[in-house]
């Protein structure tokens, strides 16, 4: 198995050096000089301008550029800052913990609710709850995030109180609570409706009717033999969206003012931040490679006929 | 005798729902006792009702299905009848079952130790520490050797013949009074499935359980039960004692059934005499034939004697090993050399893994041997070189494959796929196509209304048919079938072989059989190869093969047909 | 013959069922008046009885008409906005009253539904263009080509589609700002494109490295069909069924994806009328918990929209159901 881990991170290297490449180019393509949003838009003199070109090798050839930004951000060097002149990693640092935090929320939301609601959909498949469910999770698949985000800020913000309406900076974990349920909702209904129709195809597997015929009563047929079998490929499902609810956390950090990853990136991509915007992107990628490695070793927990060479 | 039935069914109606208030009869009347200790059999084709029957005695009826009427006595109690919980209590520890298909009747996530421990847990025959001794003891009596490290395998490390004896020793963990067996081994090698058979007879004559076994395969049902009962159409058409109706048939369905079986057909003489009929006719036809090719410059060959020549061909394949760096190579087929003479059938017989498919794909060039050479007609297919060449080869070889279900694009409509190879090929106008494929069509027996309906519409054995006039479109010196009746219905099976023995006494052709059953080699092959882990282990006439067997190995394929001791009436 | 046969115990005795009973059927007979049926023409059967697909059909009918000719819908002009009407009560012919600028909210979202759907369906195209292309090439040819594009398809699946657009978007606004409604639609369907394609590349080739071992396949070759012509005349068109569902589900998440990035302010320029924009534009007011409508009507026109395409999805997913087929 070490050897399947090896390979796969040996396979992450060219997808993290080609995600990076290309998101540099195209945060290179846009105009303006960078000095400029740098210092705010005063006039500089040519020394000092230099001098900062310098300092962000921005008169080289752009493809070393690109390599000294991998040299830093590899390095996880601390000196590597922005154009605003501020440490990357101490601000990617900083916005990690709560996007972090909101994005797990999110997730153990996503695994109890979906996991529990499509399980007792798929067990009474084409009964009430099924159909109920069925249309539920289409209509929350179908509203956008930051309809369901206000609606929600507003009902239990604003009107009822139950939740602070925004996320302070000093935040715990109850204020991110709406946030991360705002945050969970699509994958919910997803996860929900995988969950439903893993349960109800392996409820007429061959196996389990054999398990029945040993004479074992219902609930343990549906425990030992129906729901860890059916879990296999919803568990591949929830972990592998860590990285897209990371990403997701940009419009419900905007809603809630959380001042996460999704904050730092946006405010980055608006102000054409390229170290911080590319270095940003990196993180996600590497967040991503991990998760489906982890993904990928967990299926082979769940399933011993998967064996990793 | 006082004796009473362990199981009596009577009169029994088994339904299912198809729609509102449609409901399909599966089963129609069906009435059948079993004694203790007794083996029966149920015979029937799929389709028949006998599996449905046999589901709903232990109430595991797939789907909408549900008894509609009538009885099923255990132990001279109505079970049809009682609450859930009471059948609940008879599974397994009354009434056990041993299913159809190894590969997806154990749970793949769990080790099979503890599928069989669930077992003997839930029917409070043992538990704890004392469970786990007792499934080592229960795998050994399957005959499961090495059974305390294989208890504490995976289902995906066994093979096919071990998951089957893990389902045994599962179905009788709890030692119940009637077994029931659907189709227990039909998914395996037939030498596994005669060991295997031999074993749980052997098994349940000590323990004293009564079998229940259902088998679409009358000679096998005839050699393993005493009392049969034949199924036709979700009714019971004839029942009795197993010799009584095998020697003297009575309805007209046993009848058939007794004639076709390609397990019994195999020892009549009268099927040798048919074949040799064929085969002289072919071999002239198809000398007429050569003699043509022979003197024309266009066609590809030389209109030599030996169509096929296979000079020792092998195929490597590399596979991975544990290690990224390490590769192991494995021989699919080793120095294989055989000669295929024009007009008439060479079968090659092997079990799963033999390397017999791996040979027939690179007969068809569809893959390429590592050495070794395939001479078609004096000409070595490796050494041809222009695409029309090959081409023309092509036009000359054409497969037959297993799957009938595979074997067709879904998307493409009975008339679409007969003229492909015709329109591949550029051969004649659009008009000159439709005629040559309502032709074709005639040749295997399919009324032309089929040419604008699509594979999902047909049965197994019609599409069979059809990927039979695909491979005659182009007009073919051979066809290569590869396994082409085995996944068919017995008289299904024996009608398509009659098909192909009809075809190459009307056309000439040659035929590379494919097969691992030899019981359907005497009516279609005259010579046989016995292949066994990539290598030849046998190669003669066919009569030489059932008759005077050289090898241990072949022997033993011919021993594993099934109802070959029995003798028959007329 | 051996004589020597077991007694006959009650209820076995010999029985031979009468013959008109279950009469003889010819072996493997042909239903010769059974309607041909192809796979779609049955699965169309199986749609036809949908109730979700009815649904979905009347929403994405109505969608169609009021891209075509909105003016079937209102009569007032979606730019005219006047500082006077701001937030005025609803009117004969202005069902909903009017927003912020004093505009018409009704002939907004009548005149915004164009954007979105446009963006929807050129971004689907593009996805599924670009997808089931290079997905076949990599499942078919396999080896170092599958390498390759999986290799290329996964830089570009590691990129989360959300992060990866507004990137692209801010990058082409400072580039080329002012581009007029396609120039505009353009951007975005790139933008989303790009990163969304490797999601059909996976699907497609798995699909492929499953039909391309199918023995029609085998069979094709062996009549002498080119690999070529094999996967472009049998592969591709049985690999579909999959990629045929994500795309129609696609479609509807495309629109709420360019809703998002609208509401980000980086989506489609203001200047252009669509959801998004209303949408973006209503959120303040929600904040307050006032004037409600603004957003209301946008956002339900959007959800209404996008459960159209979900449903059809869905309803199209249970009609090639392999598992409903019957083989």
């Amino acid at each position: 198995m070490w050897w399947y881990v090896a390979k796969r991170l040996l396979q992450a290297i060219p997808v993290f050096l080609g995600a990076t490449l290309i998101i540099f180019f195209l945060t290179k393509l846009r105009p303006g000089d960078p000095i400029l949003g740098l210092i705010g838009n005063k006039p500089v003199s040519p020394e000092v301008r230099e001098a900062l070109r310098d300092q962000f090798h921005l008169n080289d050839f752009i493809g070393l550029q690109w390599l000294y930004f991998l040299k830093d951000v590899v390095t996880f060097n601390p000196d590597f800052v922005g154009l605003d002149g501020q440490p990357v990693f101490q601000k990617i640092g900083n916005a990690l913990p709560v996007t972090g935090t909101l994005a797990l929320l999110a997730l153990a939301m996503d695994a109890v609710i979906g996991i529990v609601v499509g399980t007792i959909a798929g067990l009474r498949r084409n009964g009430w709850f099924d159909s109920v469910t069925l249309v539920i999770s289409l209509i929350l698949l179908s509203i956008p995030i930051f309809v369901v985000g206000f609606v929600l800020q507003f009902l239990f913000g604003v009107k009822w109180g139950i939740f602070a309406a925004t996320v302070p900076v000093d935040w715990n974990v109850t204020d991110l609570l709406l946030p991360a349920f705002v945050l969970a909702i699509a994958n919910i209904a997803t996860t929900t409706r995988l969950t439903r129709t893993s349960v109800a195809n392996n409820m007429s597997a061959d196996h389990v009717r054999t398990a029945r015929a040993k004479g074992l009563s219902g609930g343990v047929v549906i425990r030992n033999h129906v729901l860890r079998n059916s879990l296999v490929p919803v568990v591949t499902y929830i972990g592998i969206n860590l990285g897209s609810l990371m990403a997701g956390a940009i419009i419900t950090e905007g809603i809630f003012n959380v001042q996460g990853i999704g904050n730092l990136a946006f405010g980055a991509v608006s102000r054409g931040d390229t170290p911080l915007t590319v270095s940003v992107v990196s993180v996600m990628v590497m967040l991503y490679v991990f998760m489906s490695l982890i993904v990928d070793l967990l299926y082979a927990v769940l399933d011993p006929r998967i064996r990793y060479v | 005798m006082t004796e009473t039935p362990l199981l009596e069914i009577k009169d029994l109606r088994v339904g299912f729902r198809t729609g509102k208030k449609k409901v399909l009869t599966a089963v129609d009347g069906a009435s059948l006792s079993i004694y203790p200790g007794q083996t029966i059999a149920i015979v029937g084709e799929s389709g028949s009702g006998k599996s449905t029957l046999a589901h709903s005695v232990i109430d595991l009826l797939p789907g909408s299905g549900h008894v509609m009427g009538g009885e099923i006595l255990f132990e001279g109690r109505d079970i049809s009848q009682v609450d859930r919980k009471a059948v609940l209590a008879l599974r397994g520890s009354s009434i056990g079952l041993v299913p159809q298909d190894p590969m997806s009747n154990l749970n793949p996530l769990w080790k099979v130790g503890r599928q069989i421990k669930e077992a003997l847990v839930a029917n409070g025959v043992a538990s704890g520490d004392a469970a786990d001794k007792r499934v080592v003891e229960l795998l050994e009596e399957a005959g499961l050797p090495d059974a305390e490290r294989r208890a504490r395998q995976y289902p995906h490390e066994f093979s096919g013949g071990m998951r089957q004896r893990a389902l045994i020793a599962m179905g009788l963990a709890a030692r119940p009074k009637l077994l029931i067996a659907d189709e227990p081994t039909s998914a395996l090698d037939v030498t596994v499935q005669k060991q295997i058979l031999d074993h749980l007879d052997q098994l349940t004559d000590t323990l004293g359980v009564a079998v229940m076994l259902i088998t679409h395969d009358l000679g096998l049902a005839a050699e393993r039960a005493d009392h049969l009962v034949v199924m036709y159409r979700g009714r019971v058409v004839e029942s009795g004692p197993a010799r009584d109706i095998l020697q003297h048939p009575e309805h007209p369905y046993t009848k058939r059934l007794v004639s076709n079986a390609p397990s019994l057909a195999s020892q009549r003489l009268s099927s040798v005499r048919a074949r040799e009929e064929v085969r002289e006719q072919a071999v002239q036809t198809a000398a007429e034939i050569a003699e043509e090719i022979a003197h024309s410059d266009t066609e590809f060959g030389e209109g030599r004697k030996d169509v096929i020549v296979v000079e020792n061909l092998t195929k490597i394949f590399t596979l991975r090993g544990a290690k990224p760096w390490q590769k192991v190579d494995f021989a699919a087929v080793d120095d294989v050399s055989f000669r295929l003479r024009r007009g008439t059938t060479t079968a090659i017989v092997g079990e799963s893994g033999s390397g017999k498919s791996t040979v027939a794909r690179m007969v068809l060039d569809l893959l390429p041997p590592t050495s070794g050479n395939v001479i078609f007609d004096g000409r070595n297919i490796r050494e041809l070189t222009s695409k029309a060449e090959r081409l023309k080869l092509r036009r000359q070889m054409q497969p037959v494959f297993q799957n009938p279900y595979a074997s067709l694009d879904p998307l493409y409509s009975i008339y679409q796929s007969i003229e492909e190879p015709l329109q591949l090929h550029g051969v004649g106008t659009k008009k000159e196509r439709e005629a040559k494929v309502r032709d074709l069509l005639d040749k295997v027996s399919l009324p032309t209304t089929v040419m604008s309906r699509y594979p999902g519409e047909l049965s197994g054995g019609q599409r069979q048919r059809v990927a039979i006039a695909r491979a005659l479109a182009l007009d073919p010196e051979v066809v290569i079938c590869d396994e082409a009746v085995s996944a068919l219905d017995v008289l299904v099976q024996a009608q398509i072989l009659e098909l192909l023995n009809d075809l190459q006494a009307e056309l000439g052709l040659s035929y590379l059989f494919i097969t691992h059953d030899l019981a359907v080699v005497r009516q279609i092959a005259d010579d046989v190869l016995v292949m066994q882990d990539g290598k030849v282990v046998e190669a003669a006439p066919v009569s030489e093969v059932f008759d005077n067997p050289q090898k241990d190995y072949t022997r033993k394929l011919l021993d594993a047909i099934p109802g070959a001791t029995i003798e028959l009436g007329a | 013959m051996s004589e020597i046969q077991p007694a006959t115990r009650p209820g076995q005795e010999r029985y031979v069922a009468p013959i008109d009973e279950t009469p003889l059927r010819a072996i493997d007979v042909v239903d010769v008046d059974a309607v041909p049926e192809s796979q779609w023409r049955e699965a169309w059967k199986r749609l036809r009885v949908s109730p979700l697909f009815w649904l979905a059909s009347v929403i994405i009918l109505v969608l169609a008409v009021m891209v075509a000719f909105p003016t079937l819908f209102t009569s007032a002009d979606p730019n005219q906005a006047s500082l006077g009407k701001q937030f005025a009560k609803p009117s004969e012919g202005h069902p909903f009253g009017y927003n912020f600028q004093g505009a018409d909210i009704w002939a907004r979202t009548v005149y915004g539904a164009r954007a979105s759907v446009a963006v929807g369906v050129f971004a689907t195209v593009v996805t599924v263009v670009l997808g089931v292309i290079t997905g076949a090439i990599a499942g078919f040819y396999g080896g170092i080509t599958d390498t390759l594009v999986s290799r290329l398809s996964d830089i570009f699946f590691s990129i989360p589609v959300l992060l990866g657009s507004i990137v692209v978007i801010s990058v082409i606004n400072n580039l080329y700002p002012n581009r007029g409604f396609w120039g505009s639609v353009f951007v975005v369907v790139l933008a989303l494109a790009i990163f969304a394609w490797p999601q059909i590349t996976r699907q497609m080739r798995g699909a492929v490295l499953e039909v391309k071992n199918l023995e029609f396949v085998d069979a094709a070759t062996a009549i002498g069909a080119s690999k070529l012509t094999n996967l472009r005349r049998h592969i591709v068109p049985n690999s579909l069924s999959p990629v045929i569902v994500s795309a129609t589900i696609s479609l509807g998440v495309f629109i709420v994806a360019e809703s998002a990035l609208s509401f980000l302010g980086i989506g489609l320029p203001q200047t252009i009328v669509s959801w998004g924009n209303d949408l973006s534009d209503a959120q303040n007011l929600v904040r307050s918990g006032q004037h409600l409508v603004v957003m209301w009507v946008p956002a339900t026109a959007l959800a209404v929209t996008v459960l159209g395409f979900v449903l059809l999805g869905e309803a199209v997913r249970e009609a090639l159901d392999p598992k409903a087929r019957k083989s």
